[in-house]
């Protein structure tokens, strides 16, 4: 699932341990979200999108998201 | 002082003495073979090591705060149960292969070491099937 945490994080010029200690996560959780390698859990992206100042939907880009699941299927 | 890892405490209070108690038994007790004190002496120390490090760590509340993320974190949970799920399945492929290995090698032989060879994968894939059945059962109805 593509989202923008890289985005916003380097735009708040922190690190991805800043934002690990922030959310109360491991640092590797952060990369491999920012990776798209991981999918946050609601409650993780809620606090990602709060320090950022941001709502889930426009961090885990929840529309382009749902678009591309629902092409997926379209295309079955 | 306050304790701010209760269970990592006891864990480290666990791995100093049971580390301290392999020092003192080679003090006490030596080994006849010196390749075996050695080994005894460095598993001794490795454990003390974890031990007075968990025991320490405890104390802390910055430490404690990285155990607890460490342990809680999402991820790692996921990477864990993942894991277990693939060793899992690499465990029933082994059994699979032993029970086949058993049965063919019983009806080519007529040796009954291999039938003892199948016994226990029947066993176990009893086990493993009834087991399965019955966490899922659970998990479909607390999920």
């Amino acid at each position: 699932m593509k989202n923008r945490v890289r985005e916003y994080r380097t735009a708040a010029k922190m690190t991805q341990q800043d934002l690990a200690d922030r959310v109360h996560v491991s640092s590797r959780t952060i990369i491999s979200i920012e990776k798209g390698q991981y999918n946050p859990s609601l409650m993780l992206a809620y606090r990602m999108a709060q320090v950022f100042g941001v709502s889930v939907e426009v961090l885990c880009c929840l529309a382009e998201n749902m678009r591309e699941e629902d092409k997926r299927y379209e295309d079955l | 002082m306050k304790i701010y890892n209760k269970k990592g405490m006891v864990w480290g209070v666990f791995w100093t003495v049971l580390g301290a108690l392999r020092l003192v038994l080679l003090v006490t007790h030596p080994e006849e073979q010196v390749f075996q004190s050695i080994k005894g002496f460095v598993f001794g120390i490795v454990l003390l090591t974890i031990g007075l490090s968990g025991f320490t760590r405890a104390f802390s509340r910055r430490a404690t705060r990285e155990d607890l993320i460490r342990e809680n974190d999402e991820r790692n949970k996921l990477v864990k149960l993942k894991t277990k799920a693939r060793v899992n399945d690499v465990m029933f492929c082994v059994m699979v292969m032993l029970l086949a290995g058993g049965v063919i090698g019983y009806y080519q032989t007529d040796n009954i070491a291999w039938a003892f060879l199948a016994f226990a994968p029947i066993l176990q894939m009893i086990v493993y099937v009834w087991s399965s059945i019955f966490v899922s059962i659970y998990y479909e109805h607390r999920e």
